[in-house]
């Protein structure tokens, strides 16, 4: 409930509430004025999880003027600081140094802040002043159209009427005059905003603004066909896929395209690894187009991994050395370009269209009642366990085979067969012992962790090296960038020994009976009652 | 947090409106400000129509009997608060004196006054009586530069050297920034003062840190804040008064190393609300 913000109900007529408050407070008209004001989040609404709403605001006129930003707490509607910019904002580096940027920083990582909801207001203000015409409390009755941005944050959708709301504004040290008002406007048989703003404008689609979530979490039957059981999965791993897209045509906000490019890992490893689910057609079918998908969409991710850690890549040369690096940025944007221009080709065309039709048909379509592969009717919580099993039994089989002196492509092998291990015990968690679940995972994040930072220092040094030809080309860039660019491979390379000098103990923490037991719990098949 | 106080021994210079208008430029640009009145006249309060009276006067605020932050009224513009003056602050240099024992602790009571307020605001703006005594001495004890407007003339500027000589003979650490104002360059002394007292005082005034280079004019808009209650920003964001105290705001944002206003490039006058 914002305490700040009371409903007007359909019936009462803005002209008599206005004369009906300006009795009662003793209030002054203020001007009426329209105002375009948007609502600022990520995509996943970080702000709002952390307890802050962060609307931009200006007049309507022929020239529109600077925006002032605001931020509030969403429930009960108190100001919390007021900053003037030129221009939205989308990372914390538009705003100047302080708190605003502070906050940004803290809570955007590295999503971009969009526009998550247009409201047109027309907005009648009144001011209620003391004896020395100081303004004690200002209150604006506020007529609201709201239009629920796309994706992206760029198209402005449908407009919604949400309204009409008394929102006070109070002043600081003037608490009377709000008591006054509240009572006031219990008295005209208002009543508060059960609702912030920014979730009305945003339910009139249907959505909140923390709705967006790249977690699949499914509540599956555990007794139900694994055919229908894994098309449910599919189905919100494919919601998770699509409400990305958008943003990955964007381009500014790199988590659109990981959680795209998760998403269709995802499926990939659902196909794969439920093997007899579905029939050897259906997986010919559509594995090799996922698979494609999965290539057009690799090197734009590259790229925003390599843009997204370039600062520290350069912060581990010697300082002497760091500006030698510099040409390196136009180059990796140059590329980054490139890619995302192929990518969004890609999207464009007819190859991912068609994708998307025949696979959301496919998974619309109904489950055969005589299905031809092997393990459709079978109960899904039984499929799941043996398939994690399988999948268990190659993670340690993979890790127990390398050995100091084995080469990296085994260590990537692992990464990936761990990958596949995960997503399993992810999208199956509702079929599978809760606590025993979780614990797996959390082993199994350490040994992923790992991995994972050996395959990124190695994409980084295969990258760096692979580009040093083209970047002496470069502009700004000479003799000391590629010698700049030899101490920085070399780092790596040394810190890559490193991360594989620990395989063995966190594989060892791993292959460990204790998570054994983990798994041997997960796998096991329910006592029966 | 960061303190700044416009001071300056003699009257009638330009401290109070330099004080209103800094601290509105400073809200504008999204920091929370608070101006703090601590002239028992009350001018910055009246300007922003604020009753000036604060429970329990100077001995409330340094005793610790109230909270600073009780007294606290918000203004009509976003992100501007005032502490607001009261008559009996006419005290505070006796109230100050009765404080604790110890030349250090005397003059550390206001800053303990403020220090609950760190968190509160960005900046803090100290508007101070005319006057060389113990209140200024716990001012030039928590600020971390003083803003001193000078009008060119003999009389203004040997308040300067005054002061100049007690930090020197106190060895206070203590930022001193001084700038003309109502400035008249219809005036021939004027016009020959502003070129030459900088070089007269170059000795005493840092070369780097010193003298801000904004000259205000002389002008009736300033006059008319006591009319209209506002500062300029609110009323008169077009004229060459205003501007003036823009490009001051601007230097001293330089001097505090904050970087240009965000208004400085996308927005060329301010819109009052």
């Amino acid at each position: 409930m914002n305490a700040l913000a009371w409903r007007v109900p359909g019936k009462r007529s803005t002209g008599a509430l206005l004369k009906r408050l300006g009795k009662r407070l003793g209030t002054v008209e203020a001007g009426r004025v329209a105002l375009e004001r948007v609502h600022l989040d990520t995509f996943d609404g970080r702000l709002w999880r952390r307890g802050e709403v962060v609307e931009a605001e200006r007049e309507v006129r022929d020239e529109p003027g600077p925006w002032r930003l605001r931020r509030r707490g969403p429930r009960d509607g108190a100001s919390r600081g007021v900053l003037p910019v030129a221009a939205l904002p989308r990372v914390a580096a538009d705003v100047p140094p302080g708190r605003w940027r502070d906050l940004l920083a803290d809570s955007l990582d590295v999503r971009t802040l969009i526009p998550r909801a247009w409201l047109q207001v027309d907005a009648h203000r009144l001011e209620v002043r003391d004896g020395r015409d100081k303004v004690v409390l200002r209150v604006d009755l506020e007529t609201v159209e709201g239009h629920p941005a796309g994706p992206a944050g760029v198209d402005r959708g449908t407009a919604h009427p949400l309204g009409r709301w008394v929102l006070l504004r109070p002043v600081r040290g003037y608490d009377g005059a709000l008591a006054d008002a509240l009572s006031a406007l219990e008295a005209e048989g208002l009543e508060p905003l059960q609702h912030d703003p920014f979730e009305m404008a945003l339910s009139a689609v249907g959505t909140t603004p923390d709705a967006y979530s790249g977690k699949i979490e499914v509540e599956l039957d555990p007794d139900q066909r694994a055919d229908v059981a894994t098309r449910q999965v599919l189905a919100a791993i494919t919601d998770v896929l699509l409400a990305n897209v958008e943003g990955t045509r964007v381009g500014d906000d790199p988590e659109f395209l990981h959680d795209l490019r998760v998403s269709v890992r995802r499926i990939r490893s659902l196909l794969g690894q439920l093997k007899g689910v579905f029939p050897e057609a259906v997986v010919a079918r559509f594995a090799p187009r996922w698979k494609w998908v999965g290539e057009v969409t690799g090197p734009a991710r590259d790229l925003d991994v390599h843009a997204l850690e370039l600062d520290a890549l350069i912060a581990r040369v010697p300082a002497d050395q760091r500006g030698h690096l510099e040409p390196l940025r136009p180059f990796l944007a140059a590329r980054r370009e490139a890619a995302h221009a192929a990518l969004v080709e890609a999207l464009d065309g007819p190859a991912w269209r068609e994708l998307v039709e025949d696979w959301q048909a496919f998974l619309r379509a109904e489950a055969a009642a005589r299905p031809t592969a092997p393990r459709a009717r079978q109960p899904i919580a039984g499929v799941a366990r043996q398939r994690i099993r399988k999948v268990y039994a190659r993670v340690l089989r993979e890790g127990r085979a390398i050995t100091d002196d084995s080469p990296a492509e085994p260590v990537h092998d692992l990464r990936k067969t761990c990958k596949k291990l995960r997503y399993l015990l992810e999208v199956h968690a509702s079929v599978l012992p809760p606590d025993a679940t979780s614990r797996a995972v959390r082993h199994l994040k350490k040994l992923q962790s790992l991995l994972g930072t050996f395959n990124d220092q190695d994409v980084q040094i295969h990258a760096l090296t692979a580009w040093s030809g083209a970047l002496m080309q470069a502009p700004g860039a000479d003799a000391r960038t590629l010698l700049a660019l030899g101490v920085l491979v070399d780092g790596l390379r040394r810190a890559q020994v490193d991360t594989r000098a620990h395989f063995a103990e966190t594989f060892a923490a791993f292959d460990h009976p204790k998570v054994a037991k983990r798994f041997d719990a997960l796998v096991a098949p329910p006592e029966d009652p | 947090m960061t303190v700044l106080a416009t001071y300056n021994l003699k009257g009638g210079v330009g401290k109070t409106a330099s004080a209103v208008n800094l601290a509105w430029l400073a809200a504008e640009d999204g920091l929370r400000t608070l101006l703090w009145d601590l002239d028992p006249q009350g001018a910055a309060t009246f300007y922003f129509r604020v009753k000036p009276k604060v429970r329990g006067g100077a001995k409330g605020l340094v005793r610790g009997r109230h909270d600073a932050l009780d007294a606290v009224r918000g203004s009509d513009h976003d992100n501007l608060d005032i502490l607001p003056a009261d008559f009996r602050y006419r005290h505070m240099d006796r109230v100050l004196h009765d404080g604790p024992d110890g030349k250090k602790a005397r003059r550390r009571q206001l800053a303990e006054v403020l220090d609950p307020l760190r968190d509160a605001y960005d900046l803090i703006l100290l508007d101070c009586p005319p006057s060389l005594s113990l209140t200024s001495e716990n001012v030039f004890d928590v600020a971390d530069a003083l803003l001193v407007p000078l009008i060119p003339t003999t009389l203004s500027v040997r308040t300067l050297e005054q002061l100049l000589d007690f930090r020197r003979q106190r060895g206070l650490a203590l930022s001193v920034w001084p700038f003309f104002t109502m400035v008249d360059r219809r005036k021939k002394l004027h016009v020959d003062l502003l070129e030459a007292l900088p070089r007269q005082l170059a000795d005493v005034v840092d070369p780097e840190a010193g003298w801000l280079s904004t000259v205000v004019p002389t002008a009736s808009e300033v006059e008319r804040m006591g009319i209209t209650r506002q500062p300029l920003g609110a009323f008169a964001p077009g004229t060459p008064a205003f501007a003036a105290y823009r490009s001051l705001w601007s230097e001293v944002r330089g001097r505090l190393g904050w970087g240009p206003s965000p208004w400085d490039e996308a927005v060329s006058d301010a819109t009052a609300r």
